[in-house]
């Protein structure tokens, strides 16, 4: 059967709102929904970020661990989260070593951190400590395709407290 | 009016409403509203992630700063510590985080803790630890941003973005290092 011209009109007046108020429900919005999810994630990143330079700065500081004992980096972290929304967990630090090359002014650059402190003729022990923080974030629209929820992060970085005597 | 004249009315906006010439124009300016929307919320993400970038940025450099500032004093008197006044902490983050946020109000006194509120930016200072002990004295800084999207001011209370960090002052550790009352 065949329409007349004016129906024809009514019947297609609406097609690209209807389409557009699909796609805004079906794909705009939960492109919304991860977008905040994504803040969630990169503000608990930032403040893992910032909680590492924090024990690194401290480490830097108070020569911890230089001589094999560690400090107190429990008390740095129990202030930030004391300040912080989300909890850091602060997994002690582990003293690190590398056998570098070179003199004082011109070491190469260390490739791995061991835990060796045997170092073979003409190479210079550096003293590292080794952290790994972890915490996990609660994102505000979970779903199955992006972050699992609760998402965990974790962060491992190294603070280079000195060398032994060449 | 006439039988006919009603009849050719009724014809004249039956061809108006079926017209599909205008069709797209209207249903643009239906769904315009929606479309601008989406992309004022994608320009904002971007905003989000410029403000974000510089409060983490303040926070970790002001903390560094006051610490070293701190430092700085021990090595001058050798055995003085003397944290930064508040206002000179809030100058300081004031001009790192300077342009994306809204600079904060000095605030007044001679306190070195403490908490400023300017707008929608929150930072808190807090001094804490002794000389000696196994932290030595360390500066706890909290930035805090309500963020509110540009030309969605009626969406809820905004995001809430924290950043903490804590700073220690060298040479704190060690006994016998005295604090000054005053900060400086």
């Amino acid at each position: 059967m065949q329409l007349s011209r004016a129906r024809r009109g009514f019947g297609r007046a609406g097609n690209v709102t209807v389409e557009f108020a699909l796609l805004a429900v079906l794909f705009l919005m939960p492109l919304l929904a991860v977008c905040a999810d994504f803040i969630c994630v990169i503000n608990a990143r930032a403040q893992l970020n910032t909680a590492m330079q924090a024990l690194i700065y401290y480490a830097w500081s108070t020569g911890s661990g230089a001589s094999g004992t560690q400090g107190n980096e429990t008390g740095i972290i129990a202030a930030i989260n004391a300040a912080s929304d989300f909890h850091i967990t602060y997994s002690p630090g582990t003293m690190k070593y590398s056998c570098v090359t070179g003199s004082a002014g011109n070491y190469t650059v260390p490739a791995a951190l061991s835990t060796s402190t045997t170092c073979g003729t003409g190479n210079t022990l550096f003293y590292y400590e080794q952290y790994t923080l972890t915490t996990s974030v609660k994102v505000p629209f979970p779903g199955p395709f992006h972050f699992a929820n609760p998402y965990a992060l974790s962060v491992t970085g190294a603070a280079l407290l000195g060398h032994a005597s060449t | 009016m006439t039988v006919g004249m009603r009849s050719r009315s009724f014809h004249f906006l039956l061809r108006i409403f079926a017209a599909e010439r205008a069709g797209a124009a209207v249903e643009f300016a239906v769904c315009s509203f929606g479309v601008f929307a989406f992309i004022l919320a994608i320009l904002n993400l971007g905003l989000l992630g410029f403000q974000f970038g510089a409060l983490v940025h303040a926070v970790q450099q002001t903390g560094r700063w006051a610490a070293v500032q701190a430092t700085a004093s021990v090595v001058s008197s050798q055995a003085a510590i003397t944290e930064p006044c508040l206002a000179r902490t809030v100058s300081q983050f004031n001009a790192l985080a300077d342009p994306p946020l809204v600079a904060m109000a000095q605030p007044s006194g001679a306190s070195a803790s403490g908490t400023q509120i300017s707008g929608n930016e929150t930072l808190t200072v807090s001094w804490t630890g002794a000389a000696g002990s196994a932290n030595g004295i360390y500066e706890t800084l909290t930035g805090t941003l309500r963020w509110q999207p540009v030309g969605f001011s009626s969406f809820g209370q905004g995001f809430p973005l924290q950043i903490s960090t804590a700073a220690s002052v060298a040479g704190s550790t060690i006994s016998g290092v005295t604090v000054n009352a005053s900060c400086s």
